[in-house]
């Protein structure tokens, strides 16, 4: 089943922002406070359109999930925005996340929109603004 | 007068008779022998009596007449000694006497030959000038003394050279010249008993040999002295330089801190000096014998190489003008050069003297500076894949000891083995068994790394290593250990304290199964100055770790701290621009989500750079207090309650005990930082689980809790957790600057109180906060 973003993020106030201003975009949004929340849910199913990962999580952080879900066929193939807060990442460890695309914090939000764009379906059930 | 047989007579006598006329004194009648000798017969004499006359000597004849004269006027007796002229111009001296015949009114004279005699005299008189001569260019005096103390002869050189003009001190007496000699009268009376004496003394800037010779009459009684006096300053004087040269060289021989040794052509000593004997140690005993073999083979017992030592010998001898110079290595370590050259007398090789240096001192100087000098470098440069340590061990063996062992104080007090070497590399194993029971600080490393006093022991026997384990002068913990020990054949052994980070942290065992080495003061400063670098290079070693964990731990604080910056930057403007980006008809409850996350994560900046700050103050030690009156319960509550949203956000249930009044003089916004951080920590690691805090007072303190029911936090962490930019867990995992319990104790510290952790993995983790309450 084609799911909507998923957003894992352990801050509650990026991931409900996220969340709100992707909902006001027409998105389906789905939401993860860490890997393990995430892994539990996508093992449930769930196959959402893109992945936009925060890479320092407890529990279970974000190159742990990445590394579980390459290692399993049915999760590899899901296109993940990594959201890095250390800068830039290195080139070796691109290469072990094998990310969509890399997005440094602090990053324009007008950028995330479009790459959620380029990934996902509007559900278009309320675009709200333009 | 002139009968035959009265001529005959007188022609016997060797002289001349002769009569003259009283009135005209003319000769006549003249006869006897000594005309033979004038060349006359006596035919001659009788024909012409006038002929005495005219063989008188032109320069005696007018005394002869005049004599003749005198005579013949008043009769009385009268002589002379005069020349006549022989036949063949010979002169001859003959003595006449003239006298008055009393019947016959004649001048009767006698001329008697004296020639011969005279000549004889003359003779003796040159032999006796001669004699005189020589005796007095003799280097003596010579003195003869009667049997009256009176002086009858002087002579010889001496007699001048002590000021006596010739003659002046005959006829006096003896004592009367030498009045200053007192030793003389007992000398006189025995010499003048008849026994003879040879004194010696000094007198008038000389030495004098005396010969005292009595003399004796024809009777056989003592009859006076003859004294000869040899001056024997000449003599004196080449003996004193000769005694003067001998004792100068015997001075310089033993002034010397060389050993010398004299051998003869043949081998045998000759002479040496005592210096030699120590040097060797060469029991005064064998000394005297001077027999070179025996004390060479005394003498090899000692050395490294005594093989070496001897066929060195035998080639020196084969080449008896070689000058020689090499080194002699001890088996106590000792080290001497030796130097050898042929002695020479008058070209003749008579010998050779040895000289022996003791060079242990400047040599062991040079090589210990060397060593410690390639020490410090090996030590101060990078080591790869070895510790300071092995390279101590490794450097000391075999020169300065045959195995070497250090010993490292672990934090439960007791030692491990931390290097360990020996020449023979299959006894390393052996040495690393040994595990000294530091307990006892009597003995040994225990005493050692107890006191910090170094220590040396030599001349160890295997009997001193017997027994009980508690008997023996060491402090290894088995009886198999000390066996180990005794195996290896210890015989001396020096111990010094390892120090590090301002502590001993060990003790480093030098130690040697060679029986003739005895570690000394000089052994023992090396082996100190070496602990002592060996110590340097594990704090250069230590600190260059920490230094690179500092730098490490700095990297990832900015990368921490970029990431912690970021966070809520990157909140605030997805915040923001949601809010922008969404058009008029937004609801309200989308704005007000907005605003509330950029609101909350803009303060959360805001304390991320007070920590920043705070960190910076109290690394500036500008951490300044505002006391004040303050309710630490009271303060506890408000804080929970700050922190209420974030509880809920984290899962978290929040409870709080705390005494009514509990009152002490803090800082507040300081104590309101130590509360919310540790709050902050617990909701952070805690997440989902309750949390626990309580403020009570405990005696003249207040206790404050925060307990929660998180991950936890290992054991070798605890401590680690409150130094600057550490933390528990993966920056991976959780955020944070890893300032917050660095700064909570800095700031318990400035109150006076402490802070301690307790956790069980996995289980939560309880701070406790002791506070005096004044």
């Amino acid at each position: 089943m084609a799911g909507g973003v998923l957003v894992v993020e352990d801050d509650e106030d990026i991931r409900a922002d996220l969340a709100a201003i992707l909902r006001v975009k027409g998105f389906a949004v789905e939401e993860a406070a860490n890997g393990k929340e995430a892994l539990a849910h996508l093992r449930d199913g769930a196959r959402p359109c893109l992945i936009v990962l925060d890479l320092m999580m407890p529990v279970m952080n974000g190159w742990e999930l990445r590394t579980a879900m390459l290692e399993e066929a049915a999760l590899a193939h899901i296109p993940v925005v990594v959201v890095s807060g250390k800068g830039r990442i290195a080139a070796d460890e691109e290469a072990t996340l094998a990310p969509a695309a890399v997005l440094v914090k602090p990053f324009e939000l007008s950028e995330l929109l479009e790459l959620v764009g380029r990934y996902c379906p509007r559900d278009g059930a309320a675009p709200a603004g333009r | 007068m002139n009968s035959p047989a009265t001529i005959d007579l007188l022609g016997r006598l060797d002289a001349v008779a002769f009569a003259a006329d009283k009135k005209t004194l003319r000769i006549t009648f003249a006869a006897g022998g000594a005309l033979g000798r004038l060349g006359f017969s006596a035919d001659e004499a009788t024909g012409d009596a006038q002929f005495l006359i005219k063989r008188l000597h032109p320069d005696d004849r007018e005394r002869f007449l005049a004599l003749l004269q005198g005579v013949a006027a008043d009769g009385k007796e009268r002589r002379l000694e005069h020349r006549m002229v022989s036949a063949d111009g010979a002169e001859r001296w003959f003595r006449t006497e003239m006298h008055v015949a009393q019947s016959e009114g004649q001048v009767l004279g006698l001329m008697i030959d004296l020639t011969d005699a005279r000549r004889t005299a003359e003779a003796l008189h040159a032999t006796e000038a001669h004699l005189r001569q020589v005796l007095d260019n003799a280097p003596v005096i010579l003195l003869a003394v009667d049997k009256n103390g009176i002086v009858t002869l002087t002579a010889g050189k001496g007699t001048r050279a002590i000021g006596h003009r010739p003659g002046q001190s005959v006829g006096r007496n003896i004592f009367d010249i030498y009045p200053e000699e007192t030793e003389l009268h007992g000398i006189v009376r025995r010499v003048m008993a008849g026994e003879e004496l040879t004194t010696t003394n000094h007198a008038r800037g000389a030495w004098w040999d005396m010969h005292w010779t009595p003399l004796f009459d024809a009777e056989g009684r003592p009859d006076g002295f003859t004294a000869v006096s040899v001056n024997l300053t000449d003599a004196r004087v080449a003996q004193g330089n000769l005694a003067h040269s001998n004792a100068l060289l015997r001075a310089t021989l033993e002034a010397t801190t060389d050993g010398i040794l004299v051998v003869d052509g043949q081998g045998n000593v000759v002479d040496c000096n005592a210096r030699f004997g120590e040097m060797w140690k060469v029991p005064p005993e064998l000394l005297t014998t001077r027999n070179d073999e025996r004390m060479l083979a005394f003498a090899i017992t000692q050395l490294r190489d005594p093989e070496g030592f001897l066929a060195r010998i035998d080639e020196i001898y084969a080449n008896p003008l070689s000058v020689t110079h090499d080194i002699i290595e001890f088996l106590d370590g000792r080290i001497f050069e030796r130097d050898s050259r042929p002695q020479l007398v008058d070209g003749a090789n008579v010998g050779r003297v040895w000289g022996f240096r003791d060079v242990t001192a400047e040599r062991r100087a040079t090589r210990r500076a060397t060593f410690l000098a390639a020490a410090s470098k090996i030590l101060a440069g990078p080591l790869e894949n070895v510790t300071p340590l092995d390279v101590v061990a490794r450097m000391t063996v075999p020169w300065l000891c045959d195995w070497c062992h250090i010993l490292l104080v672990e934090e439960d007090g007791s030692a491990s083995s931390a290097a360990a070497h020996h020449h023979d590399a299959s006894k390393i194993e052996l040495i690393r068994r040994m595990r000294p029971d530091l307990r006892k600080s009597d003995r040994g490393v225990g005493r050692v790394i107890a006191t910090g006093e170094p220590s040396i022991a030599n001349d160890i026997a295997d009997e001193m290593l017997g027994g009980a384990l508690d008997s023996v002068p060491v402090s290894l913990q088995t009886r198999d250990q000390v066996d180990i020990l005794r195996s290896l054949g210890l015989r001396a052994r020096m111990l010094v304290p390892l120090h590090a980070r301002g502590q001993i942290i060990g003790c480093i065992v030098f130690a040697t199964a060679n029986p003739h080495r005895r570690y000394d003061q000089d052994d023992l400063n090396v082996a100190m100055d070496l602990a002592q670098r060996a110590g340097l290079a594990i704090d250069n070693q230590r600190l260059y770790q920490t230094s690179k964990q500092a730098v490490a731990l700095r990297d990832e604080f900015l990368s921490v701290a970029s990431h912690e910056l970021r966070t809520p930057v990157t909140s605030a403007l997805i915040a923001v621009q949601s809010a922008l980006s969404v058009g008029d008809e937004a609801p309200v409850s989308f704005l007000r989500q907005a605003l509330g996350s950029a609101e909350r994560q803009t303060r959360r900046l805001g304390k991320l750079v007070d920590a920043l700050l705070d960190v910076s103050r109290i690394q500036a030690g500008r951490l300044e207090l505002q006391r004040e009156p303050l309710d630490l319960g009271a303060l506890a509550r408000e804080a929970v309650a700050l922190l209420a949203e974030d509880a809920r956000r984290a899962g978290c249930d929040v409870s709080v005990e705390a005494d009514e009044a509990l009152v002490g003089r803090w800082d507040r916004a300081r104590m309101d930082q130590v509360l919310s951080n540790l709050l902050g920590n617990a909701l952070k690691y805690g997440a989902g689980a309750p949390i626990h805090v309580s403020a009570r007072r405990d005696g003249e303190r207040a206790r404050l809790i925060v307990r929660d029911h998180g991950i936890g936090i290992a054991e070798s962490e605890r401590e680690r957790i409150f130094e600057r930019f550490e933390r528990a867990v993966s920056s991976k995992h959780y955020g944070g600057l890893g300032l917050g319990l660095y700064i909570v104790r800095r700031v318990v510290d400035a109150h006076g109180g402490e802070i301690r952790c307790e956790s069980t993995p996995g289980a939560g983790a309880t701070f406790t906060v002791a506070l005096p309450l004044q």
